[in-house]
C-alpha cells in the first residue's frame, strides 16, 4: 500500500502534466464552484469530451479533485454573500452569513475551511481502506444477480431523492431508462428504436446529453432568472477556532462525517442532501436548537463537514463495483468509457495504478482545501463580479465545441440542444437531472447484468430473489420505497393540518 | 365547525392542473409511443428467452404507472409528498420569452457553423449572446466578444489541435481558410 501510494504521489507531483491537470482541477473546481449559477458538475460536463486526449489517470483525477474542490468552492460564498455557490453550501449560509454580520466572518470561514478538510481527509482514507477490499469480495459474491439487485436498489434510492416529489424522482429515472433502451439490445444485438438511423443505431451518446442537461440547460435557467454576479466583493481573513471550541463540537463532527459517508455511498444522495441531513440533525441534538439560523458556529461545522465527507466515499461504488452514485461520478464513469477501461471489480486487477492516483489526488486535494481557503478569500471572491453575461456565452461555445470535437458531427451538437431544452422543461417541472442521468447509466448496466442473470437462475424470479445478497438488496429497495411512501403520507398530513389551522386563523382574524 | 375549512380546490389549483393534465398526457404518450415501436423488434431476439422487448416495455409500463399515479395524486391528495430540494414552479411567463430568444441563438449558430465556419461565424455569436444577457455597453460588447473569441482560438486551435468547422459555403470556406494561415495555425 505504501509503495502505490508513493508511486502515485510521484506521478502526480513530480510530472508536470499530472501537476497542472491537479491544479487546474482544484482551482477550476474551486472557482465554478464559488461562483452562483455554475457549478462543479458544469465544469466536468464541459471538460469531459476535452479529456480523450489526456492520458486516462489524469482524466479520472481530473474529476475526482474537481469534484472536492467544488463541493468545499460555495462555502466562501455563502457566508459573506448569503450565496452559495452551489446547493450543497446552502446549510452553511443559514448560519455562516448571520456570522459574518456579526463580524464573525473570518472564524465562519475557518471553521468551514478547517471541517471540509477534516470530513474530506476522513472521506478519502475511508475510500482508500474501503475501496480494494470491496472490490475483492464483489470479484468472489457479486454475479450478474447481484449486480441486477444492486442496480434495482441504486435506481430505488436514486428516485427518492432531487426532484421535487419522490414520484418525480421516480419518473426522472424511468426517463433516464427509457432512453437507454435505444441502440442495440444486449441480448440479441437487435437494433432498437433506431427508426433506420446509422447514427441512433448506437444508442444516444452520452457526452452530448450531459453537456446538454447539466450546462447548456443551466445557461437557459439562469437566462430566465436574469442572473447576475454579486456585484462588489470584498475579501475578509480566515480566523482558525480554537482547540477548545473544536472539541465541543467533536461530536457534531463526527456525527456529519457518518452521514457525510451514508449519503456519499449510496446512489443518487452525495453532498448537497449530506449537508441539509447534518445541519437539521445538529438542531434536533443541539441543546439550544433556537440558536441556530442566528450565527452558531455549528451549524457552519455540520453543514460543511458532511458535504466534504460525501465525496471521497462517493468513489466506492463506482471503482469497487462499476456503479456510479451520482452527476459526477458518472461524468468519471463515461471518462473511463472513452479511454476504454471498465471501472468495478477487476479494475484493481487491470488498472491498479490509475486507481491510487485518484486515492492520492483525491487526498492531497482535501489537504489542499486549507490553501484554498485563503486564495479564495483573498482573490477568487473578486471573479464573483464577472457578469453572467460574459460567462453564458463561454459556457455555449465550450459546450458547443466539445460536443463537435468529439465525433466532429453537428448531430451531436444538435443532441446536445434537444437534451438542453429537454432539460429546461424536465427542471422547471421539479424532476432530477442527476435521476435522468442515473437511470441512463444504470439502465444499461442492469438490463446488461438482467440478461446474464436470467439464465443463471433459469428465468425463476424465486432462484434469483433466494440468493443472499440478491435478497438483502431488494429488501433494502422495498424498505426504501416504503419509507418514502411513509414520509410522503406525514408530510402531507402534517402540510393538510397546517393549512387547515391557518385558515382557522384567518377566518378568525375576519 | 361551522363550514368546511379545507378549500381541497383552493389547495388543487395553487398546484396547477392544466401542466398536470399535459404531464401526464406527454409521459404516456411517450411510454405508448415506446410500447407501440416495441412491437418492431419484438420477437427477433434469440438469445434473451425475455426478448429485446422486455426491457422497454417494463420501462414503458412503469412510466405510465407513475405518470398515472402522479395525476391521482395531486389530484385527490394534494398535499401528499415532501417538498425535496429543488427549484419552487415558476410562475414569471416572460422568463420563458427570454429563454426562447436565449435558445434560438445558439441554434442558428449550430446551424450555420458547419457551413460559415467558426472563425467567420463565432465573433458575432459571442456578440449577441452577451446582448441577449444584459451587456450594452459598446466597448465592452465587442472588447470582450473578441477577446473571448481570441482565447478560444489559441486554447482549442493552438494549443488542443481541436479540429473546427470551416465552412462549405462559398467564399466562406477561403475566409476561415486564409484566417487559420494568418493566424499561423
Amino acid at each position: 500500500m505504501i509503495d502505490s501510494f508513493a508511486g502515485a504521489f510521484i506521478s502526480i507531483f513530480f510530472d508536470p502534466v499530472g501537476l497542472m491537470t491537479f491544479i487546474c482541477a482544484l482551482l477550476g473546481g474551486l472557482i465554478f464552484g464559488a461562483i452562483p449559477g455554475v457549478n462543479a458538475i458544469m465544469l466536468a460536463a464541459i471538460v469531459l469530451p476535452f479529456t480523450a486526449y489526456m492520458q486516462p489517470e489524469y482524466a479520472i483525477m481530473l474529476f475526482g479533485v474537481m469534484y472536492v474542490s467544488g463541493v468545499y468552492g460555495g462555502a466562501v460564498t455563502a457566508i459573506l454573500f448569503n450565496i452559495p455557490g452551489a446547493e450543497n453550501n446552502a446549510p452553511t449560509a443559514f448560519d455562516g452569513y448571520p456570522m459574518a454580520q456579526k463580524g464573525q466572518a473570518g472564524k465562519a470561514i475557518g471553521a468551514a475551511v478547517t471541517c471540509s478538510a477534516l470530513g474530506g481527509i476522513a472521506s478519502a482514507l475511508l475510500m482508500i481502506v474501503a475501496t480494494e477490499p470491496l472490490a475483492a469480495w464483489a470479484v468472489r459474491s457479486f454475479g450478474p444477480p447481484e449486480i441486477l439487485a444492486l442496480v434495482i436498489f441504486g435506481l430505488t434510492v436514486a428516485g427518492t431523492v432531487g426532484a421535487r416529489s419522490a414520484l418525480k424522482g421516480w419518473l426522472s429515472v424511468t426517463i433516464g431508462l427509457m432512453i437507454s433502451t435505444i441502440g442495440m439490445s444486449p441480448g440479441g444485438g437487435i437494433p432498437r428504436y433506431n427508426f433506420d438511423s446509422m447514427f441512433l443505431m448506437g444508442g444516444i451518446q452520452f457526452v452530448p446529453v450531459l453537456l446538454g442537461v447539466f450546462a447548456v440547460s443551466e445557461v437557459l435557467i439562469q437566462g430566465q432568472k436574469r442572473g447576475t454576479s454579486v456585484g462588489k466583493a470584498h475579501s475578509s481573513g480566515i480566523d482558525f477556532p480554537t482547540f477548545l471550541e473544536f472539541w465541543r463540537l467533536r461530536i457534531a463532527i463526527a456525527r456529519s462525517m457518518f452521514i457525510g459517508f451514508f449519503a456519499g455511498a449510496l446512489p443518487g444522495i452525495g453532498a448537497t442532501l449530506a449537508a441539509f441531513l447534518s445541519y437539521s440533525e445538529a438542531v434536533r441534538w443541539s441543546k439550544t436548537p433556537e440558536k441556530f439560523g442566528k450565527g452558531e458556529l455549528e451549524g457552519v461545522v455540520a453543514s460543511e463537514t458532511a458535504n466534504n465527507a460525501a465525496t471521497g466515499v462517493a468513489m466506492i461504488p463506482l471503482l469497487a463495483l462499476g456503479i456510479p452514485g451520482g452527476a459526477m461520478t458518472a461524468m468519471m464513469l463515461a471518462s473511463f468509457q472513452i479511454h476504454g477501461i471498465d471501472p468495478g471489480p477487476s479494475l484493481f486487477r487491470n488498472s491498479g495504478d490509475l486507481v491510487w492516483i485518484v486515492f492520492v489526488a483525491i487526498l492531497m486535494a482535501n489537504f489542499a482545501i486549507f490553501f484554498l481557503g485563503y486564495v479564495e478569500t483573498k482573490t477568487v471572491v473578486h471573479l464573483l463580479r464577472i457578469p453572467f453575461s460574459i460567462l453564458a456565452p463561454i459556457i455555449l461555445l465550450l459546450a458547443t465545441i466539445g460536443t463537435y470535437a468529439g465525433r466532429n458531427l453537428m448531430l451531436d451538437v444538435w443532441v446536445m440542444y434537444i437534451a438542453a431544452i429537454l432539460g429546461f422543461l424536465l427542471r422547471k417541472s421539479g424532476y432530477s437531472m442527476a435521476g435522468v442521468v442515473l437511470g441512463v447509466i444504470l439502465g444499461e448496466v442492469g438490463e446488461n447484468a438482467l440478461v446474464k442473470a436470467m439464465p443463471i437462475v433459469r428465468y425463476d424470479m424465486l432462484t434469483f430473489i433466494q440468493r443472499p445478497i440478491v435478497f438483502i438488496l431488494i429488501l433494502g429497495a422495498i424498505l426504501c420505497l416504503g419509507f418514502s411512501i411513509r414520509r410522503a403520507l406525514r408530510d402531507g398530513a402534517a402540510a393538510l393540518l397546517s393549512e387547515t389551522q391557518n385558515h382557522h386563523s384567518r377566518t378568525d382574524v375576519e | 365547525m361551522a363550514h368546511d375549512t379545507t378549500d381541497r380546490r383552493t389547495v388543487r389549483n395553487r398546484f396547477g392542473t392544466r401542466p398536470l393534465i399535459l404531464e401526464t398526457v406527454a409521459l404516456m404518450t411517450v411510454a405508448g409511443v415506446a410500447w407501440y415501436y416495441s412491437y418492431d423488434f419484438a420477437g427477433r431476439d434469440t438469445l434473451f428467452r425475455w426478448g429485446a422487448e422486455f426491457w422497454p416495455r417494463v420501462v414503458a409500463s412503469l412510466m405510465a404507472m407513475l405518470a398515472v399515479l402522479q395525476y391521482w395524486v395531486r389530484v385527490h391528495a394534494p398535499t401528499v409528498g415532501p417538498r425535496i430540494i429543488s427549484e419552487p414552479p415558476s410562475e414569471d411567463h416572460s422568463g420563458w420569452t427570454r429563454v426562447a430568444i436565449i435558445l434560438v441563438v445558439p441554434l442558428i449558430y449550430a446551424w450555420f457553423l458547419p457551413r460559415m465556419g467558426f472563425f467567420a461565424l463565432t465573433p458575432f455569436f459571442i456578440f449577441a449572446m452577451m446582448f441577449l444577457f444584459g451587456t450594452r455597453r459598446p466597448l465592452h460588447l465587442f472588447g470582450t466578444s473578441l477577446l473571448i473569441f481570441a482565447i478560444f482560438v489559441l486554447v482549442f486551435m493552438k494549443l488542443l489541435n481541436v479540429p473546427l468547422p470551416r465552412g462549405y459555403w462559398p467564399a466562406f470556406y477561403s475566409f476561415n481558410t486564409s484566417f487559420q494561415s494568418l493566424i499561423g495555425l
